[in-house]
C-alpha cells in the first residue's frame, strides 16, 4: 500500500477507473430534449464524402505531378547525348559510336567492322538524335542498310548464321558504363498492413508505430506493352523504412536492388529521342539492367481494422542504373 | 473501456440521427463518460451536466468521426474538451480555491488501510482546479505536457510545475488521510 502510493499516479489511475456508475434514465431525458430543441445537424457535404474526393484527388495530383515532372524531363537536353549532325556533316573522329556489333556469342569487339560500314553506321547513329519524324524514318532506314551490310560481312567471316535467328542481328545499343542517374514519373502505391499475432488493440500506437521497417522481396515483372505482361521475369529485394509523421500519413524511403528483364516484339517499345536508344526504335528487344531503386514515398491510410489498414501512397523512386547494362536490339532482315 | 462489438453499428445509427442508436451509445458509455467528468468536476451534478454538454456535441459532430479509427480516444476528447471548457468558464468568474483553503481532509484510520473512490475523487477535488486539471490530463489520461499545455492554453514548463505542485499536494492529502506523520 505505502509502495502504491509512492507512485501517486498510478494510485490515483487505478483507484478513479474502477468505478462503475448505474445509467440514469433521468439523465438521457434531459439529453434527448436539448437534442430535440436542437433539431437534425446538417453536415457539410464535404465531411461527409470527404473520403471519396481522397480517392479520386490523390490518383489526379499524381497524374499531374507526373506529367509536370516528365514534360520537363523531355525538355531537358538528355544527358550524355551531343547536339545532332546534320547528315551533310562529316562525324567527328571523337563521336562514339552508339552501337556495337556482336558475333553469335554477342563478344565480338566492334573494332572488327569494315571501315565503311562503321562510318555509314555513325553517320546513321548521329542523325538518329535529330528531331522530324521524316528524318527520323530516313535514318532509321540508313541504319537498318548498314546493319545488313555488317551481318553480311559477319556472315562471311564466321560462315555461321545466328542460330535460329538467321534473319536478324543482335545490336548492343549505347552500352552505358556509368551509372545513369533517372527521375521516372511519380506512381501510385497501395500497401496492407497485417498485424501479426494476437493483437486486437484499443490503442492508436499499436497498428502505427513512429518507426516501421518493411523487407522486400519479389519477382521483378516488366513489360512494354499489356500483351506479354508477364514474360520477363527479374529479381527485386530490398528494405524500406517507415516514419508515420502524423496519424494517418507516413513518409518512407528505401533501397531496392532490381534486375530487370526486357523483351519486346516489333513496335512494341518506342524510346522517345535522347533516351537510352537514342531515337533507334528497335524490331526486338532483349534487354537486362541491373538497377539500384531509391524509392521515397508519401502514405495516406485509407482505412483500418483492428488488424491490418490499407494505405495508399505517392511513390517517387530515384534509380541508379549499375554499370552492366546489356541494350540489345534485333532488326529485322 | 473496452469497444463492444455493436459500437460501430451505433455509430452509424448516430450518424443517421437515429433516436434509439442515440440512446443505446449514451447508455453504453454512460459510466465511462461520467467517469471522466467526476474528476474534472466538484459535483455529481457538475459531472453530469458537462458529461451531457459532451454528448451533445459527440451527437452532432459524428460525421466527422472516422469510423475506422477506435472510438474511445476520439469521443475521450471531447469529454476532456467539455470539461476544460467548463473549467475555463469557472475560472472566468471568479471561481478559485487557494491551496489553504482546500487543504481540510480529515484524517482516517481504515482497518484495511485501504481508500474508496468516492474518497479518492474528495482528495482531488481538494486540489486548486487548475492543478487538478494537469494531473487529471497528465496522471490519468496520460497526456503529454506540450498537449496539456495546448488544452489549457498554458505553458509546457507551468504545466509541469503544477503537475509538481499536485502530486506534491496529493501525497501531502494521502499521509494527512493515513495519519503518517
Amino acid at each position: 500500500m505505502q509502495e502504491e502510493r509512492d507512485d501517486i499516479e498510478k494510485f490515483f489511475a487505478k483507484r478513479l477507473g474502477e468505478k462503475d456508475f448505474p445509467f440514469e434514465e433521468e439523465q438521457w431525458e434531459i439529453l434527448a430534449k436539448r437534442l430535440d430543441d436542437a433539431g437534425p445537424v446538417k453536415t457539410p457535404f464535404w465531411i461527409k464524402f470527404r473520403k471519396r474526393f481522397g480517392y479520386i484527388l490523390l490518383p489526379i495530383i499524381t497524374f499531374l505531378i507526373g506529367w509536370y515532372l516528365q514534360r520537363g524531363t523531355e525538355q531537358a537536353s538528355p544527358q550524355g547525348i551531343q547536339p545532332a549532325a546534320t547528315p551533310t556533316e562529316e562525324p567527328q573522329n571523337s563521336a562514339q559510336p552508339a552501337i556495337e556489333e556482336l558475333n553469335d556469342n554477342r563478344e565480338e569487339p566492334a573494332q572488327t567492322l569494315e571501315k565503311p560500314v562503321e562510318r555509314q553506321r555513325q553517320v546513321s547513329t548521329d542523325q538518329a538524335f535529330s528531331t522530324t519524324k521524316s528524318e527520323e524514318v530516313a535514318q532509321r532506314e540508313i541504319l537498318r542498310e548498314s546493319v545488313l551490310e555488317e551481318e553480311k560481312i559477319r556472315a562471311s567471316r564466321s560462315g555461321v548464321p545466328p542460330i535460329g535467328l538467321s534473319n536478324l542481328v543482335y545490336y548492343n545499343i549505347a552500352p552505358m558504363n556509368m551509372p545513369d542517374l533517372n527521375f521516372p514519373l511519380p506512381v501510385l502505391d497501395l500497401s496492407l498492413d497485417v498485424a501479426i499475432g494476437d493483437s486486437v488493440f484499443t490503442e492508436e500506437e499499436k497498428l502505427s508505430p513512429e518507426w516501421s521497417i518493411t523487407v522486400l522481396a519479389a519477382p521483378d515483372f516488366n513489360s512494354t506493352n499489356f500483351r506479354d505482361l508477364y514474360n520477363s521475369i527479374g529479381e527485386s529485394v530490398g528494405f524500406q523504412l517507415n516514419r508515420k509523421t502524423r496519424d494517418k500519413f507516413q513518409v518512407s524511403f528505401g533501397l531496392l536492388l532490381n534486375n530487370k528483364v526486357y523483351s519486346a516484339g516489333k513496335g512494341e517499345y518506342s524510346p522517345k529521342q535522347g533516351y537510352w536508344t537514342r531515337g533507334v526504335v528497335p524490331d526486338i528487344t532483349d534487354a537486362k539492367c541491373l538497377v539500384l531503386e531509391i524509392p521515397v514515398s508519401v502514405g495516406m491510410r485509407l482505412f483500418r481494422t483492428n488488424r491490418g489498414a490499407l494505405w495508399v501512397g505517392q511513390c517517387r523512386t530515384v534509380f541508379l542504373c549499375v554499370p552492366k547494362r546489356e541494350i540489345r536490339l534485333l532488326l529485322h532482315q | 473501456m473496452p469497444e463492444k462489438p455493436n459500437l460501430k453499428q451505433l455509430i452509424k445509427g448516430c450518424i443517421k440521427q437515429d433516436r434509439a442508436s442515440q440512446k443505446d451509445l449514451y447508455k453504453a458509455l454512460y459510466s465511462y463518460a461520467l467517469g471522466i467528468c467526476m474528476r474534472y468536476s466538484d459535483t455529481k451534478e457538475e459531472a453530469q451536466e458537462i458529461m451531457n454538454d459532451g454528448f451533445m456535441k459527440v451527437f452532432q459532430r459524428i460525421e466527422k468521426y472516422d469510423l475506422d479509427r477506435p472510438f474511445q480516444p476520439w469521443f475521450s476528447r471531447i469529454l476532456i474538451n467539455t470539461a476544460i471548457d467548463h473549467f475555463k468558464k469557472k475560472e472566468k468568474y471568479g471561481y478559485e480555491t487557494s491551496i489553504e483553503d482546500s487543504f481540510e481532509l480529515e484524517a482516517r484510520q481504515t482497518i484495511e488501510g485501504d481508500i474508496a473512490y468516492d474518497e479518492m475523487l474528495e482528495i482531488i477535488r481538494k486540489l486548486p482546479p487548475k492543478y487538478r486539471a494537469v494531473f487529471n490530463l497528465r496522471a490519468i489520461e496520460g497526456y503529454q505536457h506540450d498537449e496539456i499545455a495546448e488544452i489549457l492554453g498554458i505553458s509546457t514548463g507551468t504545466s509541469k510545475s503544477n503537475y509538481a505542485r499536485a502530486k506534491a499536494k496529493l501525497q501531502q492529502y494521502l499521509d494527512v488521510y493515513f495519519e503518517i506523520t
